[in-house]
């Protein structure tokens, strides 16, 4: 039931009325309802993967609530060491067992040696990197003496299996969204101008996946299947570092305008990161809720930039590395990250890259987002011999087969336009957000409502979806 | 001064603040109604465009709206007395007209093509609920092994088109669970939802598609439409003959299932049928015998979904009947193999006979009904089933009602475009030809000439034998003087 499908449609207005309507009549009762609703989202994929995120869930309260309670340190650790343990083991079997089983075949294979490695047959349990960091994030907060644990078991689950986060993110702190499922309240008021915001939400991440990241989904599908030298390998790589955007971005939007309508506040995940002007401005822009959680859990436990500038690039390249490990189970995934952690470590601690005038952060954006386009080669390329092929295949000629990769030339002329239109709209809401905010929920309503039919008939008339159309989200395979 | 000048201005936008009052519209029944109001907007939108017709993308084969526009205009003062059932095996393999005019009342082909069992139930329910025939005749093509709703590709492209043109809004929305899923629910609804890509990708077809539509629609349709969409001309060639002796049959019957669905369906049609006090029966309508292979595994499949409803089968695939050669079928070595017009009209005749002669069903006699006649008059197989006017100037009438030799001769015309026909009782013993002594004017003088006329390779009526051949030009036959 992904967020862009007419089941998720249905399925949010009804649990959003009969939440409103019906269950908003104590604490337990909501977040029961949450709990029945999110396992029911989830089901949809397979039901199968219930026991899964239970099994989290349980592990989880359980190994927090000891932890604790538990006052000797080494007993803390060792509770702390079997959550990790459990968690990341769930994640390691069900992601990266077959990638490890063919890493090491592979290598045996170069000693020439056969070790009798076999694959298995093991499907991905949508979100799985996601619950888990999630889950994750709330033990370690607890042995940190960070935050303190939930005796509801009722809302924990219902933190663990929120759906609007549930499958993609944004990964949430406990002391954020847990805290939300905790408020006791009677009846939870529903503020109209939270659940206006998250329907505007929802709209804008239904238009920008729909209309233009399918849109480009078609014409960059098209040229890694057929590869051709020039031009069109170039828009190909210029298309999929905006498709990958919108489409995540949009995911990231929807799933905050969800939670809104549930009066739950969610983390922003984007920043317009394509404004940004240094690649550390680029990481505090995108994906933000994971950066952080790397920044967290990994960064500073591994000592941060507190044991001197070497050791820190060290611990950069290590969080990049993980952090490209954890998109997926591919070689390309680790050189993707480990060629973003050193623009890093080379352009902003090295070269100390740090634009002042207009132009000199114009150019630096251009830069960034260029160098980013190229290194996500690495992230849509299935293999690393088609990513270097990819490379190798960027240039400007055949400019004529441009119309040829599944977007004739008026939809092509589309998707540029509304591609600058967007960047033209970032920026302004980069330099004028709040004022543009406030202007547009103060005006008349009539000028409110132009963008509100505008984005409902954009999406109707110009999206991508009906018959046989299959556009996932990008990050739900993660 | 400025400080002043700020305080001063805060206070005047505090004081309009204030002015705007308290927001009266802020409870989750405002933001519904709100919403409601956005939705009404975009269907409004989205019905103008439907109604548009641009996004219609089978203008160039409007048989989906023209069966349903057909139907709802003929119920009212024109019954329906024949249902044939099915997809496209049916609108290409039983001839209406034949039927209607051989058996003397009105059939219909309710065959949209590429849908299956479940989706034809609505459709007769749906004409079931404004009309209710004497027969209802099941093709069992239909049951195509499917277990659920057709979720993509041109399956689920077929159903649209089935379902869209349909008019009893209950009846659409009972079966929308039952043949689509969630992700089709509201684009069955809207050719706008389902065709937009256009917008980007083809305006040309838009305009075109316009255009067909308000064409065929400021025209009178004046023709009488039965459901029939006869578009294979040319039977198997040599290549695909070939493709037999080498390749063998194109399809194995062992791998033809029939799902739960298939059966709960055609159970379900039996039972529908038998509530409205309609007689019902299964058909198979053949592929060539050897374009399937093991078909009497597929037989066994088949039978578990007809044999518990008791209603009768005549299949024409097994015993298979020599009449069915080549010329039959479509050139095809693909597994959908439907017949020619040829094939079509022995089909057809075949199944005639089956409901008289087996049958056995009440059917009303039209024959005699003016406006049934004058409907179908001239229509296709008119003149090889039914007697044509003393006043129709398209037909010279040689003899009617006449004897020579002893022997009854129903009638024999000659038609403007110099087709001689020569209808016989049906047991008469003449066999395939028939040879005339007629006086005829040839190039604008009297003479005597041998016709010879062949029994109708195709038509086999009813209630007579019909002879026929296609004269030259110079010739018209004045009268009958001998025959051998």
């Amino acid at each position: 039931m992904p967020f862009n499908s007419f089941a998720f449609g249905f399925f949010l207005l009804a649990s959003g009325l009969l939440y409103w309507l019906v269950f908003n009549r104590g604490m337990r009762l909501r977040n029961l309802f949450i709990l029945v609703a999110s396992y029911f989202f989830y089901g949809s994929w397979d039901w199968r993967f219930l026991f899964l995120i239970a099994s989290i869930t349980a592990t989880d309260y359980i190994c927090g609530r000891l932890i604790h309670k538990e006052e000797s340190a080494k007993r803390r650790k060792a509770l702390l060491a079997i959550a990790v343990v459990f968690n990341l083991g769930v994640l390691f079997w069900f992601k990266y067992f077959n990638f490890f089983v063919t890493s090491a075949a592979a290598v045996l294979g170069l000693m020439g040696l056969d070790g009798g490695l076999h694959t298995l047959n093991i499907i991905l349990p949508v979100g799985i990197s996601f619950f888990t960091f999630q889950g994750l994030g709330y033990v370690i907060d607890i042995y940190r003496r960070q935050s303190e644990p939930v005796d509801d078991i009722i809302a924990f689950s219902a933190f663990i299996a929120f759906f609007p986060q549930l499958v993609a993110g944004p990964i949430e702190r406990a002391k954020d969204l847990l805290s939300q499922f905790v408020e006791d309240t009677d009846r939870k008021p529903f503020v109209y101008d939270h659940a206006r915001h998250g329907l505007l939400l929802i709209a804008i991440g239904l238009f920008k996946k729909m209309v233009i990241a399918d849109r480009l989904a078609v014409f960059v599908d098209a040229a890694y299947d057929n590869p051709v030298q020039g031009l069109p390998s170039l828009m190909a790589a210029v298309f999929f570092c905006f498709q990958l955007y919108l489409d995540f971005s949009a995911y990231s939007q929807i799933a905050v305008g969800t939670a809104e309508l549930f009066g739950f506040r969610l983390s922003t995940n984007f920043r317009r990161p394509y404004m940004a002007t240094t690649f550390r401005d680029f990481w505090s822009r995108w994906h933000i809720t994971l950066t952080s959680w790397f920044r967290d859990y990994l960064y500073i436990p591994l000592g941060g930039n507190r044991r001197g500038a070497g050791r820190a690039m060290i611990n950069t390249m290590i969080v990049f590395m993980v952090s490209g490990i954890w998109h997926g189970a591919s070689w390309n995934f680790v050189i993707w990250g480990t060629v973003n952690g050193l623009a890093l470590i080379v352009f902003d601690r090295w070269l100390k890259l740090a634009p002042r005038t207009a132009l000199q952060k114009t150019v630096s954006a251009v830069f960034v987002v260029s160098y980013w386009a190229l290194s996500l080669i690495f992230f849509r390329a299935p293999t690393f011999d088609q990513a270097i092929d990819m490379f190798g295949n960027l240039g400007f000629g055949n400019a004529e087969s441009l119309y040829s990769f599944g977007l004739p030339k008026p939809e092509f002329l589309f998707t540029v336009w509304i591609l600058v239109a967007l960047l033209v709209v970032e920026l302004a809401f980069e330099i004028w957000k709040e004022k543009l905010e406030q202007a547009f929920y103060n005006s008349l309503w009539i000028l409110r409502w132009i963008p509100y039919v505008a984005i409902v008939l954009g999406t109707v008339y110009f999206g991508i979806y009906g018959n046989g159309s299959d556009n996932n989200f990008i990050y739900f395979q993660f | 001064m400025s400080q002043k000048y700020r305080q001063e201005k805060n206070r005047q936008a505090q004081k309009k603040k204030r002015v705007r009052g308290p927001r009266l519209f802020t409870k989750p029944v405002h933001l519904i109604c709100r919403l409601c109001v956005l939705a009404l907007v975009a269907t409004a939108a989205v019905i103008f465009t439907d109604r548009k017709h641009c996004f219609i993308t089978d203008q160039q084969d409007p048989h989906h709206e023209r069966r349903w526009d057909a139907i709802y205009d003929l119920i009212p003062d024109f019954p329906i007395d024949i249902v044939v059932l099915g997809n496209s095996h049916v609108n290409t393999g039983i001839d209406p007209f034949a039927l209607s005019c051989t058996l003397g009342c009105t059939a219909f082909d309710l065959a949209p093509s590429g849908i299956t069992i479940a989706d034809a139930y609505y459709c007769l329910k749906e004409m079931l609920a404004i009309t209710t025939p004497r027969l209802v005749v099941v093709e069992t093509y239909l049951m195509r092994g499917t277990d659920g709703p057709i979720l993509e590709g041109e399956g689920l492209a077929d159903e649209f088109r089935s379902f869209y043109p349909r008019r009893n809004t209950l009846i659409k929305i009972e079966s929308l669970p039952v043949l689509f899923g969630v992700e089709s629910y509201l684009p069955a609804w809207s050719s706008t939802l389902r065709n937009h890509e256009l917008l980007l990708r083809n305006r040309e077809e838009m305009k075109k598609n316009r255009e067909m539509y308000e064409k065929r629609h400021s025209q009178k349709d004046d023709e009488l439409y039965l459901g029939r969409f006869a578009r294979f001309t040319s039977g198997i060639n040599d290549s695909i003959a070939r493709l037999y002796e080498t390749n063998g049959p194109a399809v194995d019957g062992g791998d033809e299932i029939v799902s739960k669905r298939d059966m709960k369906y055609a159970r379900k049609i039996v039972d529908l049928c038998r509530e409205n006090g309609v007689e019902v029966m299964f058909l198979t309508l053949p592929m060539h015998e050897k374009h399937v292979g093991n078909y009497e595994l597929w037989r066994d499949e088949q039978a578990k979904a007809i044999d518990p409803t008791g209603a009768p089968w005549y299949n024409l695939q097994m015993p298979y009947l020599p009449i069915f050669d080549y010329e039959c079928f479509e050139p095809t070595y693909g597994k959908n193999q439907h017949m020619t017009m040829q094939g079509a009209l022995k089909a057809t005749y075949r199944l005639a006979h089956y409901i008289v002669d087996e049958m056995k069903v009440d059917l009303p006699d039209r024959r005699n009904e003016s406006a049934w006649y004058a409907r179908f008059y001239g229509k296709d197989r008119f003149y090889e089933n039914l007697p044509p006017r003393i006043t129709d100037e398209k037909v010279r009438m040689i003899a009617q009602d006449a004897y020579l030799e002893g022997e009854h001769i129903i009638e024999m015309f000659q038609t403007d475009n110099n087709w001689l026909y020569l209808k016989l009782d049906r047991n008469s013993e003449r066999r395939d030809t028939v040879e005339l002594i007629s006086g005829v004017v040839m190039n604008g003088e009297n003479t005597i000439v041998r016709i010879p006329l062949f029994l109708s390779r195709w038509d086999d009526p009813i209630r007579h034998k019909i002879y026929r051949s296609h004269l030259p030009d110079n010739i018209t036959v004045e009268k009958l003087l001998d025959w051998y």
